[in-house]
């Protein structure tokens, strides 16, 4: 730790940060995901005054192009709609062509270069706003700075967000600021970050009673709960009273797949494991009594770890875990060999799904021909049966999981920052 | 400052080295896109379909065709032969149904045939495990396909050919690696407005760095 401060004296925070920005500019235009032309080519129709996506769709599902429900929650589409709004003279005339086109060579249209750079440009904005974020997060020069590198210079959320395409780093940064706005006390903002962040995408709803526990109050507590679910609520509840939202975004993704991991115990009963988790955790929380605000990230990180480990994850979630990740390693850097491990199992479950866009046609941007390559999936097939090793990737995973969270939560003292 | 080192490099791998490492996988290049899949027909015991075609690729190495197999209820196998126009057996590939999912589309993969460019073939795609009830069902299309004869399922000639793509082995990975970064640029070069807003926001980025490039690489 404390070469590396000495280092980071050294070297100027301007020039690392240059150093970030290009790393992310190299990697911008070249890396294709197709969700990243799906969820843009549902957020066009904001532009043609189109305010209830959901419904939209539903209604006009023969005959749009690509068929897929908007999954997301409602500010995703209000975000990027407005964006594409506001970057269509940088996009050019010929992009809503290149969105409308479901052929298979939707990857080789000539600016597709040009469409992924705009098109990842905000998430380039958040994301160094995140690191910014960082500095604010800890106290001492040294963990800021600490908090600042390893934010912008972990491979992890560069390969998510990059080259994945991963809009999650809106929600990353909501719960980041969420996190600072407790550091100074401002729960009842925190909680309304959590809300909005939650309209984004569901899963910071999670975090919710575990920010209650901060208030140290029954009329904080309420205040808190008013803020985040209250936000969240009026947000959501003018489409859920609307046909298509329900089945597209309260069923699918997260909000499914929490209660799909279970063992039958006859009778139609399951015992959900991500419940019985998330259950045992806020019950230790609650034996505390009122949470200390400086340890409500290690509850975040616990729930994460809980949700994903055990339940069959996009590899985009892997960013939620991130940032709560960064500040577990600022905050004690003996456990960064552990979290590579971690890291590194969990980039490889999804990576062996059967799906050409984890692995090889992320590079069919550059070049069609690297669609044609085996995938992983395929490779391991030959020796093995892939869905066995991704069960033993996963178990493992839950495992390394429950001991770092162990770790974490037995109140063990970390250098304060 | 070990963590910077790590991810600049991880960069560089990923965008030009990773390139160049996963062209050496590739061993067939399509000729085309695959014809619009218009309607099938079955596959099964004695119901060969025989398709005669003249290649357009020298080093014909792969055919690619879509199959229909639903809930991989056949998991029997599915031979293609290529044969000469005099119908001398050059090549068989088979399949597995275990692994062809409903609609997928499958490469049946050979030794390359040397100089096959302009030369007729025809390929026959049969089942002799299959039965009626499960059998293959080969996508067919209605276009009209330049140097591809109508198909002819259990000697009848069908209304269409096979939807059917042939695959080159490519002579050079050199060769290979080249059009592939050749590609690359020309695609960035066809954008040339965003090729000098981009080039710009490198290089100057390039530029703010440049003196500390050495700090770096220094050991902790």
């Amino acid at each position: 730790m404390k070469s590396l401060i000495n280092e980071l004296n050294r070297l100027s925070l301007i020039k690392l940060f240059a150093l970030a920005i290009l790393l992310r500019v190299l990697l911008m235009p070249f890396f294709f995901h197709p969700d990243i032309k799906t969820y843009n080519f549902q957020a066009q129709f904001l532009k043609n005054g189109v305010w209830n996506i959901y419904s939209y769709l539903l209604e006009n599902k023969q005959s749009l192009p690509l068929k897929e429900e908007f999954v997301y929650f409602p500010l995703t589409y209000y975000f990027l709609g407005g964006y594409q709004i506001i970057a269509s003279p940088l996009l050019g005339s010929d992009f809503n062509n290149w969105l409308n086109n479901a052929s298979v060579g939707e990857s080789q249209a000539q600016n597709i270069f040009r469409y992924l750079f705009v098109l990842k440009l905000p998430y380039l904005l958040l994301d160094i706003l995140i690191a910014f974020l960082f500095l604010k997060l800890f106290n001492s020069d040294k963990t800021k700075k600490a908090g600042f590198v390893f934010w912008l210079f972990n491979p992890f959320s560069l390969i998510l967000i990059y080259i994945f395409g991963n809009l999650d780093v809106i929600v990353v940064m909501i719960t980041v600021l969420s996190l600072l706005l407790v550091k100074r006390n401002k729960l009842v903002f925190a909680a309304l970050c959590l809300g909005l962040g939650s309209a984004f995408k569901a899963y910071p709803m999670l975090f919710l009673p575990f920010l209650l526990l901060v208030g140290n109050s029954i009329s904080e507590r309420l205040k808190i709960l008013v803020a985040g679910l209250g936000s969240f609520l009026v947000i959501i509840v003018p489409f859920v009273i609307k046909p298509g939202f329900s089945q597209a975004a309260l069923v699918s993704g997260l909000t499914t797949r929490i209660i799909s991991s279970g063992l039958s115990i006859g009778f139609g009963e399951t015992l959900i494991f991500p419940i019985i988790s998330l259950a045992a955790l806020f019950a230790y929380a609650l034996s505390k009594g009122v949470l200390e605000k400086e340890q409500l990230w290690k509850y975040y990180l616990s729930v994460l770890l809980l949700v994903i480990s055990s339940i069959h994850f996009h590899i985009q979630w892997l960013l939620w875990l991130v940032p709560f990740v960064v500040i577990l390693l600022v905050k004690s850097q003996k456990y960064i060999t552990f979290i590579w491990l971690i890291g590194l199992i969990a980039l490889a479950i999804p990576i062996l799904y059967e799906d050409k866009f984890m692995s090889v046609s992320l590079y069919s941007v550059i070049s069609p021909l690297f669609s044609l390559l085996p995938i992983p999936f395929g490779a391991v097939q030959k020796l093995y049966d892939p869905y066995a090793v991704q069960s033993v990737l996963q178990s493992g995973l839950v495992g390394m999981s429950l001991i770092l969270i162990w770790q974490i939560l037995k109140g063990e003292e970390y250098e304060t920052g | 400052m070990r963590l910077v080192k790590v991810n600049t490099i991880l960069v560089f791998i990923a965008l030009l080295l990773m390139p160049a490492l996963l062209s050496l996988g590739i061993n067939n290049i399509p000729y085309g896109n695959q014809p619009s899949t218009d309607w099938s027909v079955k596959v099964f015991q004695n119901n060969i379909i025989e398709q005669k075609f003249t290649a357009q690729v020298n080093n014909l190495s792969a055919i690619g065709i879509s199959i229909k197999n639903p809930n991989l209820a056949n998991t029997g196998d599915i031979v293609l032969q290529l044969l000469s126009s005099d119908r001398h057996i050059l090549r068989t590939s088979t399949l597995n149904g275990q692994h062809i999912p409903d609609g997928g589309f499958e490469q049946f993969t050979f030794m390359p045939v040397s100089d096959s460019l302009n030369q007729p073939y025809i390929l026959e795609l049969s089942a002799p495990s299959s039965v009626d009830l499960d059998s293959y069902e080969i996508f067919m299309t209605r276009q009209q396909i330049s140097a591809v004869d109508p198909a002819m399922s259990n000697g009848v000639l069908v209304p269409g050919s096979m939807a059917f793509v042939q695959y080159e082995h490519p002579r050079n990975k050199l060769t290979l690696l080249g059009s592939i970064y050749l590609t690359w640029i020309n695609k960035l070069v066809g954008d040339m407005s965003f090729l000098v807003f981009y080039l710009m926001l490198v290089i100057s980025l390039v530029v703010i760095i440049a003196p500390n490039v050495k700090l770096i690489g220094r050991k902790e």
